[in-house]
Formats: C-alpha cells, sequence, structure tokens
C-alpha cells in the first residue's frame, strides 16, 4: 500500500474514522475512498465542549476566502483526541478545492496540509457515469429553480454515501453504474485494490415498493438477532437490516424492511448509551432526530408488501411512523451532521433556528438542545415589587 | 530659552517619526492569486520562525469587525535569505480585500497593519466576438485556418459546438474542422485558432476523398458563432456572429521572398515600412517571423501590423530611418493563410524533397 498524491485527491464527502483514528473519506470526484492515518493524534484527557458559531465564515477566514464559498460536507469526532474533522469545499464552479479541518479542544480551526500526512487510497469500480443526471422532479407544479438544480447534478456525487468501518474491513453505501444501482461495497482495510459488490434491494412501506436505486443514506454496524448486521435507514425513511454475511461479490442482497420512520431523509446514524442502555440517535433532513433502542430491533418483525395494506402511506397515514422506531426528541435547530464528542455529548454541526447560521455545538445526549433559541417560563425574571 | 526648548521638541518629533517609520519591516506583496507574501526579517532579532512565524506575518480576510487577532490565512512558512515567506494553502482569491499583520521590529510587541486586494474579475458588459482572421471575404480553397478574437475569456472544450460552417444551400459541414482535446486558445482564453482538417484540404488522403474539401472554389460560405457560447463567467455571446465569404483559388506555390514589392521609408522620417505579398499570410505569425536589422546587424525596434486584408504587411519604427542599407529577416517559418511556409507547401507532394532554410532575408537602401 502505497502512499497518493495529494494531487489526487478532488474532494471530500463523507467521513468515518476508524477506532484507532484513521479517517476514512470518501471521494466522489475521483470516485476514490481516501483513509488519511490520524493514529499517531494523542490522547485528550480532559474533556471539553466545541461551540463554535458562523464556523462557515470562520472557516472562510483560514482559508482565505469569503463564507460563501465554504460548504461543510461532513464532520467526524476523532476516536482518541475527540477533536472534530470536517470535509469542506472552497469555492464554486471551475476553482473548487477540497479541504480538511480540524476543530481542537480549544474550539481552534485548523487546516490540515494534507501533503504531510500519509493518505493511501481505493479507486472504486464501475461508478456511475459523470454525465448521467439526477430526474428533473417538480413538488406537483412546475419545477422550481432548486428542483432544475437538483436535476443538473451528476448521479456520481452519490457514489459514495455513507461509510462505515468495522472490523478490518470498511463498508461503503452508494450507487453504481448499473440499472438497479443500490449497492454495498466491501473491503478490507489496509486496502489491497479489492472490493465485492452488492446489490441491495429493499421494501420501502412509504413509497410501497421494492426499491433497488436509491441509496443508502446512513448506516451502522451492530449485532442484532445475534449476528452482525447494518442496520441502514433509506429516504422516506425505511430502516432495514442487512447480515454481513450476505454481502459477497455480485449478491442480490434482500434487506429486511423492519420499520419506517416516516417521510424524510436520513442523514446520521449515532449509537450512544442511555443510562445504560445502547440508543441509536437518527437525524433526519425533514424531521425531529429520533431516539431509538437497540433492543427494539431485536426480533424484530420483517416488513413485505404482503403484510400492509397496498398504496403509499406518507405521514399522516395512521400505519407511520412504522415499527420498533423510537421517539422523536426536542432538537432546536437543524442539524446537518452529528457524532458522539465524548460518553454523554454530541457534537452537531446545527443550522440556527433563529438566525440561520451555521454553528457547531455541543449538546447532552440525554437533552440534545442548547437554550438560546429558547424563551419559556424560567428565562422571564419575577420583578420583585417593594 | 523658549526657542531652545522649542527646537528639542521638533528634534524630538523628527526622530520619533524616524524610530516609527523603521520600526515597520518591508513587505512584498502577491501580484496574482499564487502569490506569496514576503517580510524582510533581517531587522529582527531573534527570529524564531518554529514558534512565532504567525506572530511575525499574519494575512486576514478583511472583515467589517476589522479585528485581526484570530483565524489569520493558513498556509506554510518559510525563510529565504533575508525573508520570511508565507505561502497559503489555497489561492488568494480576486476582488478580496486581505489584511496584513506585521510585527513592529522595536521591542513594543506592537503591529502594523496593511490591506492589499488582487484585481477583480472583470466581467464585460457584453461579450462578444471583435474580429475573424482572414479578415479578407474572398479565401483560398485551402485555407487552413480562422482566428477568433473575443473581448472576454471563453469556456473551453465546447469550441465545435458553437462553430458551424455553411455553404450557399444552408448545408452545415460537420466535420470542416479538426477536433481536438485541447482547443488551441492563447493563454488569455481571448483568441482561439480552428483548423480545417487537414485530411481534408490534403489531396488525396482518405477524408479528402471520402468527404471531399470542405470549400470549394467560387463557392460562398458563411461561417457561425452562436450566441449560446458562454464565456468563463457563464455569460452568453450578445449574438451571433457571421462572416460570408466566396472561395478562391488555392494556394500552390511557396511565397517568392524576391518577388516581393518593397515600398521604402525615407530617409530622416518614421515612415512606415511596406511589404507586398500576393496573398493573405497568417497575420498571428507577423509579430514574431519578421525582423528588421540595419546593416551592422543592430535591430530596429518597432512593432508590425497588417493591412489590406493582410496582404500587405507593415513595420512603424519607434525611431527614425537613417541612410543606409536594411535587411529584412524573414523566419521561414512564416506561413500564408493555407499554411504553406517560405520552405514547403502545407500539401507536399510525396516524395518531393523539403527544403529547411531557417532565414530568408532581403535588403534595401534608403
Amino acid at each position: 500500500m502505497t502512499a497518493i498524491d495529494i494531487k489526487q485527491i478532488k474532494s471530500l464527502g463523507v467521513l468515518a474514522f476508524s477506532s484507532e483514528g484513521v479517517l476514512f473519506i470518501g471521494d466522489n470526484e475521483s470516485g476514490s475512498i481516501l483513509a488519511v492515518d490520524l493514529t499517531s493524534v494523542p490522547k485528550i484527557t480532559d474533556t471539553f465542549e466545541i461551540n463554535v458559531y458562523n464556523i462557515d465564515a470562520q472557516i472562510a477566514a483560514v482559508l482565505g476566502t469569503a463564507q460563501r464559498n465554504v460548504q461543510i460536507n461532513d464532520i467526524a469526532v476523532h476516536p482518541v483526541s475527540g477533536e472534530v474533522y470536517l470535509s469542506v469545499t472552497r469555492g464554486h464552479g471551475m476553482e473548487v478545492f477540497p479541504a480538511l479541518i480540524k476543530v481542537d479542544a480549544q474550539n481552534r480551526i485548523h487546516n490540515l496540509d494534507l501533503s504531510t500526512i500519509e493518505i493511501t487510497a481505493q479507486a472504486l469500480d464501475n461508478l456511475p457515469d459523470s454525465n448521467r443526471r439526477v430526474a428533473l422532479r417538480g413538488t406537483g407544479s412546475a419545477p422550481t429553480k432548486k428542483e432544475i438544480a437538483k436535476s443538473k447534478r451528476s448521479l456520481r456525487m452519490l457514489s459514495i454515501v455513507s461509510i462505515e468501518y468495522h472490523k478490518g474491513e470498511l463498508f461503503v453505501a452508494g450507487i453504481n453504474n448499473e440499472e438497479f444501482c443500490s449497492v454495498l461495497r466491501r473491503m478490507p482495510y489496509p486496502f489491497d485494490g479489492k472490493e465485492s459488490i452488492s446489490n441491495i434491494e429493499m421494501y420501502n412501506i412509504t413509497h410501497d415498493r421494492y426499491e433497488s436505486r436509491a441509496p443508502i443514506r446512513t448506516m451502522i454496524v451492530k449485532k442484532v438477532d445475534g449476528i452482525d448486521q447494518l442496520i441502514a435507514g433509506y429516504t422516506c425513511s425505511p430502516l432495514v437490516l442487512i447480515p454481513l454475511d450476505e454481502l459477497t461479490n455480485d449478491a442480490k442482497v434482500k434487506a429486511r424492511t423492519i420499520g419506517d420512520m416516516g417521510n424524510g431523509q436520513p442523514i446520521d446514524m449515532v449509537s450512544f448509551n442511555l443510562n445504560g442502555q445502547e440508543m441509536l440517535f437518527v437525524t433526519n433532513n425533514s424531521r425531529s432526530p429520533l431516539v431509538i433502542p437497540l433492543s427494539g430491533l431485536q426480533n424484530a418483525k420483517v416488513v413485505t408488501d404482503k403484510d400492509l395494506e397496498r398504496g403509499p402511506k406518507v405521514d399522516l397515514n395512521p400505519l407511520m411512523p412504522f415499527g420498533p422506531m423510537g421517539k422523536p426528541v426536542m432538537f432546536t435547530g437543524a442539524s446537518l451532521h452529528i457524532d458522539l464528542l465524548n460518553e454523554n455529548q454530541f457534537v452537531s454541526l446545527n443550522r440556527d433556528a433563529e438566525t440561520g447560521s451555521l454553528d457547531l455545538e455541543t449538546v447532552f445526549t440525554k437533552m440534545p438542545f442548547k437554550m438560546h433559541n429558547i424563551i419559556g417560563e424560567w428565562d422571564i425574571p419575577i420583578e420583585h415589587k417593594k | 530659552m523658549k526657542v531652545y526648548f522649542y527646537l528639542m521638541f521638533f528634534f524630538m518629533m523628527i526622530s520619533g517619526l524616524d524610530a516609527l517609520s523603521q520600526t515597520t519591516p518591508s513587505l512584498i506583496l502577491p501580484n496574482e492569486i499564487t502569490g506569496k507574501v514576503r517580510l524582510n526579517i533581517s531587522t529582527f532579532s531573534n527570529f524564531n520562525i518554529e514558534k512565532l512565524a504567525y506572530d511575525y506575518l499574519s494575512v486576514f480576510v478583511k472583515n467589517d469587525r476589522e479585528e485581526y487577532r484570530s483565524n489569520a490565512v493558513q498556509g506554510r512558512f518559510i525563510t529565504e535569505k533575508d525573508y520570511l515567506v508565507f505561502t497559503p494553502y489555497f489561492p488568494f482569491e480576486k476582488g478580496m480585500t486581505y489584511v496584513i499583520r506585521t510585527k513592529n521590529t522595536d521591542a513594543n510587541g506592537k503591529y502594523s497593519y496593511q490591506s492589499f486586494e488582487l484585481e477583480k474579475k472583470e466581467v464585460v458588459d457584453k461579450a462578444e466576438v471583435i474580429s475573424i482572421y482572414p479578415s479578407a471575404n474572398e479565401l483560398p480553397e485551402n485555407l487552413l485556418r480562422f482566428y477568433l478574437y473575443f473581448n472576454t475569456p471563453m469556456k473551453k472544450g465546447q469550441a465545435l459546438k458553437h462553430i458551424q460552417l455553411v455553404d450557399a444551400a444552408g448545408n452545415i459541414d460537420k466535420h470542416a474542422f479538426m477536433e481536438f482535446k485541447q482547443e488551441l486558445w492563447s493563454p488569455d482564453g481571448k483568441r482561439l485558432t480552428i483548423l480545417f482538417d487537414p485530411g481534408r484540404i490534403k489531396k488525396g488522403v482518405s477524408t479528402n476523398i471520402e468527404l471531399g474539401p470542405a470549400l470549394l472554389e467560387d463557392k460562398q460560405y458563411q461561417l457561425i458563432i452562436s450566441s449560446a457560447w458562454q464565456d468563463v463567467y457563464g455569460q452568453e455571446l450578445s449574438m451571433d456572429k457571421t462572416k460570408e465569404f466566396e472561395v478562391i483559388k488555392a494556394y500552390r506555390q511557396t511565397i517568392k521572398v524576391d518577388e516581393l514589392e518593397i515600398q521604402k521609408p525615407e530617409a530622416d522620417s518614421k515612415e512606415i515600412l511596406s511589404i507586398h505579398f500576393d496573398r493573405i499570410v497568417d497575420h498571428a505569425l507577423v509579430q514574431s517571423m519578421i525582423q528588421i536589422k540595419d546593416e551592422n546587424e543592430k535591430v530596429i525596434t518597432g512593432y508590425w501590423q497588417t493591412s489590406e486584408e493582410e496582404k500587405i504587411v507593415q513595420f512603424i519604427p519607434e525611431e527614425i530611418w537613417q541612410k543606409g542599407m536594411y535587411l529584412i529577416i524573414m523566419d521561414n517559418r512564416l506561413e500564408d493563410a493555407a499554411g504553406n511556409n517560405l520552405n514547403n507547401l502545407l500539401d507536399q507532394k510525396a516524395g518531393e524533397k523539403s527544403s529547411n532554410v531557417q532565414k530568408t532575408i532581403r535588403r534595401f537602401t534608403i
């Protein structure tokens, strides 16, 4: 395995750490998975919070550009140091540079000089052709400007949607260049140039159809029903189980649908411990985060089209949400990306509810919100009349 | 006594100013986006790049609060002779204002600030084709190239989508021009060279046999540049540009330099020297392929232009002509509009010996 030239890096997208501190990054533009060796980053023993407000403007300053030229693609917490890493796109159109940013325990922002770090890469096979575009689709009426802009995006950006590291292997969700294109790639790390690609089909309760094109949006490996399985969330928003054993090359895998969170698109799935019980915190770009007990997924009923009344079932259908999907929790503003910072706290890239600012904030796992957007009973001081 | 105090005060003021100007070390600013910022560190004692580089020199994006303490632009520092050199990880951006903070050389630990900005992108009001060369309306059947000049840098990689050769009957010749992976653009992105497929020009080559020549003598054609073509800023050309022309006999002879008519300037004047060609010459090559020297081989400075639809090449001298003998030195790579140079025809017959003379000289005396 030889280190790559950083000129080969074209974009930095989704992030995932190994437990030792290797940072895996999806590079959709070059069509490869990068492994950035950050295993020698020292442990920080004191706990710390990260609260960086207007983080896009602050990153822009460090990168010598304007706020509008910074797009944050993902965040991940280093498993040893607890520092937060962010994948960033600097610029638009022709002049685009990828950047890897670190926010340290003192909340300082650093651009990592990638030329000084050992980075290895694995190029992926059978990637979506860059010329293939997302289909044009409006919301009932004529497509809006933003809907048209979405249709101009290359399917290539869906090559690598989610990465999960588990016991010396990487699982990569995305699409390939075939008709039934939703795939899971599986490859050993350290990379050996080989990967297995499995096609994934699942039953989407909301849509009442078997889907094999839409990619998995977020996933995690856990022991469910005694075996290692991927727990995966899809758009609109089924939750499925996929035993790792079934992920062999060219396999046509039928994922087990055990629930549906309702309409929307899941973003991240983080496991954490709440009062001694293992939980999943699942964020969604369209609804409140869900806290799902892992215990509820054990022996869960697998659903097919035979089990339910036919027809699409949107949010207002009495059946939805369906299955052991836990509870929605209060979260002020919107979490664009989230990870576990320490055993009691998440760090989340938040769109502020009131100002729309982009903030990197620490919240408690038990009560994942901040007070600054809330004015309630206790915020009004009692006036003591003389 | 009062005068003495005044003088002393004045002297202190002057020396104070002097001291102030000496505390700000000298800076060299970047003049392009990939440039570096250089700080002269020779006047600092105990300079330590490892720990304090950002303290000596920091570049910030100008902000509304005018606060320059944290979030400096990050990059690499090296020392080069007397200078601390800062290269940002990413290029500077045009149109943005940066503030450079430098440590003063005296021990007060204070900073000095100065700003710089790299020129904004020049977006023109109307994107246009300014000119098309050759400019003549009668062009030889074996014409090799067109030059298109724009007033703004254009989007690359899509030229042949936006350029059409149409005959009098309205037929579009889709294979008239060479397709290149790398189009032939000038460095500023404002001039494109398009070549007719030489296979269509050269007699007996397969594409010439299959498709015939792109241009036929005595026929009329239009070169149309579509307004759908965008400049690099996404602005479309303000209108289609059409060049109409008629095709005349092919150029099948090399240029005979000895037979060119030379219109000599008068001595003690700054008159133009004109060289009359019997055909259209490549206007872009004229600047670099012809030189005038005096009898001592000293180069006469001036510049070249073309007139009469690139059939006349003119030299405008910077200095007054002196009496004497002069040499017109032509690089034999000078070409006519069909790509024939002074040595050989583009469509050299197979087996015909090619010549490789480097220069052709004509002399004149005034």
